[in-house]
């Protein structure tokens, strides 16, 4: 893993106007992705996982959502000032991504093995026969059993474990540098899951390429990443390493969620909660968004806004009064 | 062992397969044996969790109990009474007894009810209860789940998906049920409402004595909630042990991979381990003899021939499996 920044998202903002009113999605959000690095962007649904990432592919859809401030910058390119086309260049080549739902990202009416061999001769000017070589061996990377059939499928003929890995094989099939990876295993058995996530870590380590992994599953992160930022009501509240966000979760959230899964070892008497339910989109609280729901909260939560403030050498949090220990 | 009280509920030899049809003339060409010789007994007071991957037969086994769905053979004995052999008004009264919960409690809502047409709907069609009497007991089972009486004449959507699986736990206590089948309650929802809805339906279980059903596919919350957990695949039970004990000793090689396939919340446990290879076969034609063996690492010739029965294998533990695990392995 290095230390040089790839990815870095600086106070983003993306608003969907609606005839309920503005939906502030993403308010304020920093994140960033070393080289080499797999980094989990974890939080509840409506937190804003998903629209960071469309943010960052340019895939926000407008009308109604609009990226209204901030930058991204990625190889040292700001992608918010990019043309739709240099965008669409950069997307599935630089930058590739894989969905919850691989069907969405497939053509029901074509065989498996056109697609592929459609995506690698797209991105990489290579003649039909090279592309169908090409994708054979990446079906053989992601260990599907007997690729050659696998190419004349069509998607519905196959499961959503080897769908994922056809994702997969055509996600890197361009040698990306960033994979952006929103919910793959989301909708898989644990024991496909795991299979998927074993895939992944070894190809991307093989190709020392980085990902940003979507997932609302702490399991899932302490498993595969090696940094996380955690996402609470469209703001990043927490991100560092994660060993140090693990051992010591600073932001009350954070702690919070850790601690409302079932723990094997705590097995009677009741699960820790965290009262009341994710704030409105379109009214978030002032001040710290998580305060209504925060057990420490004092009238300072509720009025400013919690800067970043470092808590560790790898750790930085967005709280008022940042848990110890 | 320690004497086990009399069953609530008994499950035997409980089949359920479902026609595959194809073509014009719609001919039957195959069946999927969803549930095919399931055997389960539930004691009062306690949480039986049901545990497998997609497609093993967890809902349909359910449905089965509820008496939602006609089974295609076996029994089902609720207080010694057998459900399949009742009808009319006996079984009517005595399908009050088990209730159902389903996952997606924004589909099982009618949207176009108010939450006290639909809260009071089971009494209303059971004619237990009407006007005032209605609306009262309707209050009552919104504030034992936590819920504001004042919201009773609100729609579905006006709550969140926490409150609505509230809503639909309340209607599924309308009838004062002894049994409640519980199907992923907790499985669309994030995890800081998971936690508040399961310790509600704790605290249910202990002020209504209530016995569970618990059907899930995540198997952290099976082992809080579940005294006994029994594991599927394809349509059979491969395992059935008190919760500690297979968590701590499966006995399964299936069991065993599907532990090590839980993702560990603990960084310094990374251990994806014995993973499964491979997707579970269909079950509309599943493998011959053991039907793990095409995924399983211990797999010997005799378990592609041989079908293993569930087995006793002492201290409340069962288990189907030619070469089932020790500690000596
Ligand atoms: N009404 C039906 N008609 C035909 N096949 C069905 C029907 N209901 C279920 N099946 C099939 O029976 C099998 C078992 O399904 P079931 O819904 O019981 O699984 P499950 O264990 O609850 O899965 P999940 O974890 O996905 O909820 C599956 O192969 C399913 O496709
Ligand atoms: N196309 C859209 N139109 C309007 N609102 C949207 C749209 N896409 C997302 N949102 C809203 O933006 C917020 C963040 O959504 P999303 O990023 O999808 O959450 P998640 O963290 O579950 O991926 C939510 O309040 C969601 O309702
Ligand atoms: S800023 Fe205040 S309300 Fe927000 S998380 Fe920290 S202590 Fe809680
Ligand atoms: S019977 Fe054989 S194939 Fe089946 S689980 Fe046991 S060892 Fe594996
Ligand atoms: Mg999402
Ligand atoms: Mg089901």
């Amino acid at each position: 893993m290095g230390e040089k920044l790839l990815l870095q998202v600086e106070n983003l903002h993306t608003y969907f106007y609606t005839l309920q009113g503005v939906i502030k999605a993403i308010d304020g959000v920093n994140l960033c992705v070393r080289e080499g690095e797999i980094l989990g962007l974890v939080g509840e649904s409506g937190c804003g996982k998903s629209v960071t990432a469309l943010s960052i592919l340019g895939l926000v859809p407008s009308p109604p959502g609009r990226v209204e401030g901030g930058r991204i910058l990625f190889e040292g390119e700001d992608l918010l000032a990019k043309t739709p086309a240099e965008m669409r260049s950069i997307r599935g080549s630089r930058i590739a991504m894989i969905f919850q739902e691989p069907m969405s990202s497939l053509n029901p009416v074509f065989r498996i093995g056109d697609q592929m061999i459609e995506v690698i001769k797209l991105h990489k000017k290579v003649s039909t026969g090279s592309a169908r070589i090409q994708a054979l061996e990446m079906l053989h990377e992601v260990r599907m059993p007997d690729p050659e059939a696998v190419l004349a499928k069509y998607p519905f003929q196959l499961s959503g474990g080897m769908l994922q890995r056809v994702m997969i094989a055509m996600a890197l099939s361009c040698e990306p540098s960033l994979l952006l990876a929103d919910e793959p295993t989301t909708a898989l058995d644990v024991t496909v899951q795991a299979q998927i996530l074993n895939l992944m870590k070894d190809l991307i380590r093989k190709r020392n390429a980085a990902v940003l992994l979507i997932t609302h599953a702490l399991g899932v992160v302490a498993q595969t990443c090696d940094a996380v930022s955690v996402m609470y009501a469209g703001t990043a509240v927490e991100s560092g390493s994660v060993e140090s966000i693990f051992r010591s979760p600073a932001h009350p959230y954070t702690r919070g969620l850790m601690e409302c899964i079932p723990d094997p070892s705590r097995k009677s008497g009741k699960l820790k909660i965290i009262p009341g339910t994710v704030p409105d989109p379109v009214n978030p609280p002032p001040g710290c968004r998580f305060h209504p729901r925060c057990y420490k909260a004092t009238a300072t939560c509720s009025q400013i806004r919690p800067d970043p403030v470092r808590v560790g050498p790898d750790h930085v949090v967005c709280c008022h009064y940042p848990e110890e220990g | 062992m320690t004497r086990m009280p009399e069953p609530l509920l008994e499950v035997r030899g409980l089949k359920k397969y479902f026609e595959i049809r194809k073509g014009f003339l719609m001919r039957t060409v195959g069946w999927v044996k969803a549930v095919d010789g399931v055997d389960l007994a539930g004691y009062p007071l306690e949480t039986l969790g049901l545990v497998g991957e997609s497609g093993c037969g967890k809902t349909t086994v359910g449905l089965c109990i509820a008496r939602l769905y006609e089974m295609t053979s076996g029994k089902i004995y609720f207080q010694g009474a057998d459900l399949t052999s009742l009808a009319g008004k006996r079984l009517r009264a005595m399908r009050r007894n088990i209730q159902i919960v389903f996952q997606d409690p924004q589909s099982s809502l009618d949207p176009r009810m108010t939450i006290k047409r639909s809260v009071g709907a089971p009494l209303a069609i059971h004619g237990l209860a009407k006007g005032r009497a209605l609306e009262e007991r309707v209050a009552d089972l919104l504030r034992m789940v936590g819920l504001d009486p004042q919201h009773m004449n609100r729609y579905p959507h006006e709550f969140s998906g926490g409150q609505r699986q509230r809503i639909g736990i309340a209607r599924a206590l309308a009838l004062s049920p002894k049994l409640l089948i519980l199907d992923e309650p907790t499985s669309a929802l994030d995890v800081s409402v998971q936690s508040q809805i399961l310790n509600l339906l704790r605290d249910l279980q202990q002020r209504l004595r209530l016995s569970y059903l618990f059907i899930s596919h995540d198997l952290g919350v099976v082992r809080y909630m579940s005294s006994r957990i029994a594991v599927m695949y394809l349509g059979k039970i491969v395992e059935l042990a008190p919760s500690e004990d297979l968590f701590c000793m499966p006995l399964h090689p299936y069991t065993q991979a599907l532990l090590s396939s839980i993702p560990s919340t603990n960084p310094a446990h990374r251990a994806m381990g014995v993973t499964l290879e491979g997707d579970i076969p269909s079950p509309a034609n599943p493998p011959s003899g053991c039907r793990f063996h095409t995924r399983c690492t211990y797999a010997r010739a005799e378990c592609a021939k041989f079908e293993p029965a569930l087995q006793d294998a002492g201290a409340g533990r069962y288990v189907a499996c030619h070469f089932p695990l020790s500690d000596s392995r």
